[in-house]
C-alpha cells in the first residue's frame, strides 16, 4: 500500500469543518485570509513551523502511536490493527504489518532496532523488529494497556493502563513483569527524565504523579497550579522542566526538581499530547519548544528562551484533532497524525510540519519494502 | 495558715507561670480558626500593570477567608469590621496616604512605598525602605532571591519553620523585592544581604513602637513581595518535599501563610502595670528557686547595690547564693538563674557562664560580646550612656519602652520611663533580631537597654542560646536609686528569665 503525500490541500477537510474552523479562526483573532486555509496559523508570524506535507493515512481507525527512528530514516504509525512504516525522506509507505490487536500506543528503543506496541483489545504488548518491520512476539498482560514509555537507563518498558489504574514495569528484552504500581485517578500522558523519575499526568487530581523508576514506587505528586485537568506532558530533561497542558486550557511549567509551577501560559482547552523539542527549527531558530496537539485540532507551542523564561509560542489549527505526535530531530520535523472524520471508512491524516515555507511535495517513492 | 492561703501562691503560679514560661513560644492558631474571617484587599485601580492580585485573592479564599476587594481610593471605613487589611503593592501609596495607619485592624502589606505612611519605617527611600528591581538593580535583585531567617523563635517564625540560615525567597527569576528598616518596636523576621537593616519580613505587635514613635494600633506585617511575584513564592512538592533541607529552603509561600496567620491571630492581652501583683507573681514563682549572684565580693563602688539586690531577691523568696567573679563556672550547677552583677570585671570573668544551660541575666552591659548578646565591636555593638570616659552620650535616667506587650515590660506603657531617680550610667547593646526587645535608650532606638533571648534563639556570632538570656542596664551603684517603674522592670525581667528554667 502506498499513500501519496501531498502539499496541504483543502480537499481533505469537510466543508462543514472548514466553516467551523473559519469561525474559530476569526474568534481567536486570526488575520483575515488565514481561515481560507485548512491548516490555519492563528498566530502565523509567531508559530515556528508550518505544514509542509499532508496526506490521508488511508486506513480506518484512530492513530495510536507515532514514532520516528533515532537515525531519522523512518517513521512508524500505529493505526487500527496495523503498523505502517514511512520513509522519512520520500514519505512513501515502505512497509506495513498487521497485529493481533488495536494499537493504542508505540514506543521505540534507543537503538532504533526494536519497538513496542500497546494492543488494547487483546491486553498485550507487541514486540516489533524494525529492520525489517515485523512482529517478533507478544507479551500478554492482565489489563488493557493505554500508554508505553521506554526508559533507556533502566532498560525497562513502562506500561500504563488507564482503565486498570496501573503502571507496570516490564523487562524490555524478555517482557517479564518486574513490578506493578497502582495509580489513582484518570491517568494521562507519561514522561520520564532518564534519571530516575517517571511522571504521569492525572486529570482528576490536578496533579502529576512522580514515580521512582528504580523502585517503581510513587514518591509524590506535583500539584499543577492554575490549570485544571492535566493531560499532555512534554519534558525537557536537560532543563528539568515539565510542561503540562491542561483540559481547562493553559500550560503549567514545572521545575521537576521541586515540583514547583513557576510559569503559567495560555493554551487551548481540551485533552492533548505533548512533546518537547530542542531547536525545533534548527540552530538559528527557537531554542526549544513544547508542542501540544489537542483532540480538538489545535497545535500550540510554548517557546523556550531560557531555562527560566518561556512564553506562549502561538498556535496552528489542524484539519482534525491530533492523535499522535513525534519529532524527527535529524530533519527538525514534527510528525503528527490526526483523528479521522466521523463516518464509516474515514481515515485520519498524517502531517509533517517543518520550518521552511510550504513546498511542493516530493515525488512519492513507489513500492513497499518487505 | 489555712490550706487556702497556703495553696494560693501555687494557684497563681499555675495560672500565670505558663504565660511567662512560654512567652514568645506560643503557637499560632490553625487556619480553621480563621475560616470565614473577612479580609479587605486593597489594590490599585489600574489593571494594565501585570500583577498577581487575583492570584493572592484566590489564595486567601482557598485558605478559608472571605475577601472583599477595595481600591486604593476607597476610604478607610471600608475596612470597618474586617479581621485583616491586605495592601498590595499595586495600590498607589500617594492615594493611600496614611489612611490605614491608625486603623485598629491588623495590616499585612507588601506595598513597600506605603511603609512610611503606615509608620512601619522612616520616610527616606534607600535608607529606611527600598524597592529593588532587576531593571535598576539587576545584580542586587539576584541577591534578593536569598533571604535569611533572622528570627527563629517568634510564633510566626516557628509556624513558618524558619531557621537561622539562608532560604529561597522567590523562584529563581530576579524580581522586584521590597525591604524596610523597621522602627524600635519592629521585629525583623527575614533580612537580606546579611543586615537586619534590610528587613524582608518584619512585624509589629499591637502596641509596639512604630518608626515614628507611635504605638501600632494592631498587628502589622511587612512582606518582601511586589506586584507580580506572588506566584513565585517558593514551595516544594513531590519527592523533594521529603528532604528537610529542601523544605527549609523553599519556604516562601509557607512564610507568607504564617505571616498572614500571625496577623490574623489575636495578640495576647497587654500586661497591666501593677507592681504589687508583679511582686506577688514573682514571690509565687520564687519558692524553691536558687539564684547564683555573681559579683566582685567586697567591691568598692557597687557593693551596697549588690547587697540591696541580693536582699531584694531573698525577700521575694529566692534562695540566693553569692559567688565571686573568680569562682569557677561550676558554681552555677543546680541553679535556676545566674545573675551577673555590674560590679564584675569583664576581663576577670573571662568566658564563664557563656555556655551554661541555666537562665542568665547580666547587669553588666559590657559583657554583651562575651555572652554573645551582641556583636564584638565596642561602642557600635554595645556600650554605655553616661560613662565619663567611654561615652559621648550624657548620663540618663530614662529608658524607652518599645514593646509593652512583652511580660518583661511589666505592663509599662510605650514611651519613656524613668528607670532611676537621677541620671547615671545605663548600658545598651544591639542584639540580633532573635531577641525580644523591651526598651531602648532615649533618642537611640538602635541601642537596646532591656532585652532577652529565649532558649534556642540565635544570638550574635551564630551562638544558640542554651537557656534564656537577658540584659538589664543597671550600673554599679544604681539599684538603690531605681524608681518604682525601674524596680518593676527589674522584677519582670527576673520573672521572665527564670520562667525559662528547664527544671
Amino acid at each position: 500500500m502506498n499513500e501519496r503525500p501531498s502539499v496541504a490541500q483543502s480537499s481533505i477537510v469537510p466543508r462543514s469543518s472548514r466553516a467551523v474552523r473559519a469561525i474559530l479562526a476569526l474568534l481567536t483573532g486570526a488575520v483575515a485570509g488565514t481561515c481560507a486555509l485548512p491548516v490555519a496559523a492563528v498566530h502565523a508570524a509567531a508559530f515556528p513551523i508550518s505544514v509542509r506535507h499532508q496526506w490521508p493515512i488511508g486506513r480506518p481507525g484512530i492513530p495510536g502511536g507515532l514514532i520516528v527512528a533515532p537515525d531519522g530514516g523512518h517513521a512508524y504509525l500505529g493505526v487500527g490493527r496495523a503498523i505502517v512504516a514511512y520513509d522519512a525522506v520520500s514519505l512513501a509507505t515502505t512497509a506495513s504489518i498487521r497485529l493481533p490487536g488495536t494499537v493504542e500506543d508505540l514506543t521505540i528503543a534507543a537503538d532504533g532496532v526494536r519497538a513496542y506496541a500497546a494492543l488494547r483489545d487483546v491486553n498485550a504488548i507487541a514486540l516489533l523488529g524494525l529492520d525489517p518491520l515485523r512482529l517478533l512476539g507478544t507479551w500478554r498482560l492482565r489489563y488493557a494497556p493505554s500508554a508505553l514509555l521506554l526508559d533507556p537507563t533502566t532498560g525497562s518498558l513502562y506500561v500504563q493502563s488507564a482503565a486498570a489504574h496501573r503502571l507496570s514495569e516490564l523487562d524490555a528484552t524478555t517482557g517479564r513483569v518486574r513490578a506493578h504500581l497502582r495509580l489513582a485517578g484518570r491517568l494521562q500522558q507519561m514522561a520520564a527524565n532518564g534519571y530516575g523519575a517517571l511522571f504521569v499526568a492525572v486529570a482528576d487530581r490536578d496533579a502529576v504523579d512522580v514515580v521512582d523508576t528504580r523502585t517503581l514506587r510513587l514518591t509524590g505528586a506535583y500539584p499543577v497550579r492554575r490549570c485544571a485537568g492535566p493531560s499532555g506532558l512534554a519534558l525537557d530533561p536537560v532543563g528539568r522542566r515539565l510542561f503540562v497542558a491542561c483540559r481547562s486550557g493553559g500550560v503549567a511549567v514545572i521545575d521537576t526538581d521541586i515540583g514547583f509551577t513557576f510559569e503559567s501560559l495560555p493554551g487551548p482547552p481540551g485533552a492533548s499530547r505533548g512533546v518537547f523539542v530542542r531547536s525545533p527549527t534548527g540552530v538559528d531558530g527557537w531554542k526549544g519548544a513544547a508542542f501540544f496537539a489537542t483532540r480538538r485540532g489545535v497545535l500550540h507551542a510554548v517557546r523556550m528562551f531560557a531555562f527560566i523564561r518561556y512564553a506562549g509560542g502561538g498556535r496552528l489549527l489542524l484539519p482534525r484533532g491530533g492523535a499522535a505526535m513525534a519529532f524527527d530531530p535529524r530533519r527538525h520535523r514534527l510528525w503528527l497524525a490526526t483523528v479521522p472524520a466521523d463516518g464509516s471508512g474515514a481515515t485520519g491524516s498524517l502531517l509533517i510540519l517543518g520550518a521552511a515555507a510550504p513546498a511542493r511535495a516530493p515525488a512519492p517513492a513507489t513500492g513497499v519494502r518487505p | 495558715m489555712s490550706l487556702a492561703r497556703r495553696l494560693l501562691p501555687w494557684c497563681v503560679v499555675a495560672i500565670l507561670a505558663p504565660a511567662y514560661a512560654t512567652g514568645a513560644r506560643s503557637k499560632l492558631p490553625p487556619w480553621s480558626a480563621f475560616a470565614g474571617r473577612r479580609v479587605v484587599f486593597v489594590s490599585g485601580a489600574a489593571t494594565a500593570v501585570p500583577n498577581d492580585d487575583a492570584r493572592v485573592r484566590a489564595h486567601l479564599r482557598a485558605l478559608g477567608l472571605r475577601v472583599d476587594r477595595v481600591t486604593d481610593a476607597a476610604p478607610s471605613a471600608a475596612a470597618a469590621g474586617a479581621s485583616l487589611i491586605v495592601i498590595s503593592s499595586t495600590a498607589d501609596s500617594n492615594r493611600l496616604g496614611g489612611k490605614y495607619a491608625d486603623v485598629h485592624v491588623p495590616v499585612f502589606t507588601w506595598d513597600t512605598a506605603d511603609y512610611p505612611n503606615l509608620g512601619l519605617t522612616g520616610p527616606r527611600l534607600h535608607r529606611d525602605y527600598d524597592v529593588v528591581g532587576p531593571t535598576q538593580h539587576f545584580a542586587e535583585s539576584f541577591s534578593m532571591l536569598y533571604g535569611y531567617g533572622a528570627n527563629t523563635t517568634s510564633a510566626l517564625s516557628r509556624a513558618a519553620g524558619l531557621k537561622a540560615q539562608l532560604f529561597g525567597t522567590l523562584y529563581l527569576e530576579p524580581a522586584t523585592v521590597g525591604w524596610g528598616r523597621p522602627g524600635p518596636g519592629g521585629r525583623v523576621i527575614v533580612d537580606f544581604s546579611g543586615t537586619a537593616r534590610k528587613a524582608g519580613v518584619f512585624t509589629y505587635e499591637r502596641g509596639a513602637m512604630l518608626a515614628g514613635g507611635a504605638p501600632a494600633p494592631a498587628r502589622r506585617v511587612a512582606f518582601y513581595l511586589s506586584d507580580a511575584n506572588f506566584h513565585l513564592l517558593t514551595a516544594v512538592h513531590g519527592p523533594a518535599a521529603r528532604d528537610p533541607q529542601l523544605r527549609d529552603w523553599y519556604l516562601g509561600l509557607r512564610l507568607f501563610d504564617a505571616s498572614l496567620r500571625w496577623a490574623l491571630a489575636a495578640p495576647p492581652p497587654p500586661p497591666r502595670y501593677d507592681p504589687a501583683a508583679l511582686d506577688a507573681r514573682i514571690s509565687a514563682v520564687a519558692h524553691g528557686k536558687k539564684i547564683l549572684f555573681v559579683e566582685r565580693i567586697d567591691a568598692g563602688e557597687g557593693r551596697e547595690a549588690d547587697r540591696q539586690i541580693v536582699a531584694h531577691l531573698r525577700r521575694l523568696g529566692f534562695d540566693v547564693v553569692i559567688a565571686d567573679q573568680m569562682d569557677p563556672e561550676s558554681r552555677a550547677a543546680g541553679m535556676d538563674l545566674v545573675m551577673i552583677s555590674s560590679t564584675c570585671s569583664k576581663y576577670k570573668l573571662a568566658n564563664k557562664y557563656v555556655d551554661i544551660k541555666v537562665p542568665l541575666i547580666t547587669l553588666e552591659g559590657l559583657l554583651a560580646d562575651t555572652l554573645h548578646l551582641a556583636g564584638r565591636k565596642r561602642y557600635r555593638d554595645y556600650g554605655e550612656h553616661g560613662e565619663e570616659k567611654e561615652s559621648v552620650d550624657p548620663p540618663t535616667r530614662y529608658v524607652d519602652i518599645v514593646d509593652p506587650a512583652s511580660s518583661m515590660a511589666a505592663g509599662l506603657a510605650i514611651g519613656p520611663v524613668a528607670f532611676t531617680h537621677s541620671p547615671g550610667v545605663l548600658k545598651w547593646a544591639r542584639p540580633t533580631p532573635d531577641a525580644i526587645v523591651v526598651a531602648t535608650l532615649p533618642g537611640s532606638p538602635a541601642q537596646r537597654s532591656i532585652f532577652g533571648y529565649v532558649a534556642g534563639a540565635t544570638m550574635a556570632d551564630g551562638f544558640v542560646a542554651p537557656a534564656r538570656r537577658a540584659l538589664l542596664p543597671l550600673d554599679n551603684p544604681s539599684y538603690g536609686d531605681m524608681t518604682a517603674a525601674g524596680k518593676a522592670l527589674f522584677d519582670a525581667v527576673v520573672l521572665w528569665t527564670i520562667s525559662g528554667a528547664r527544671r
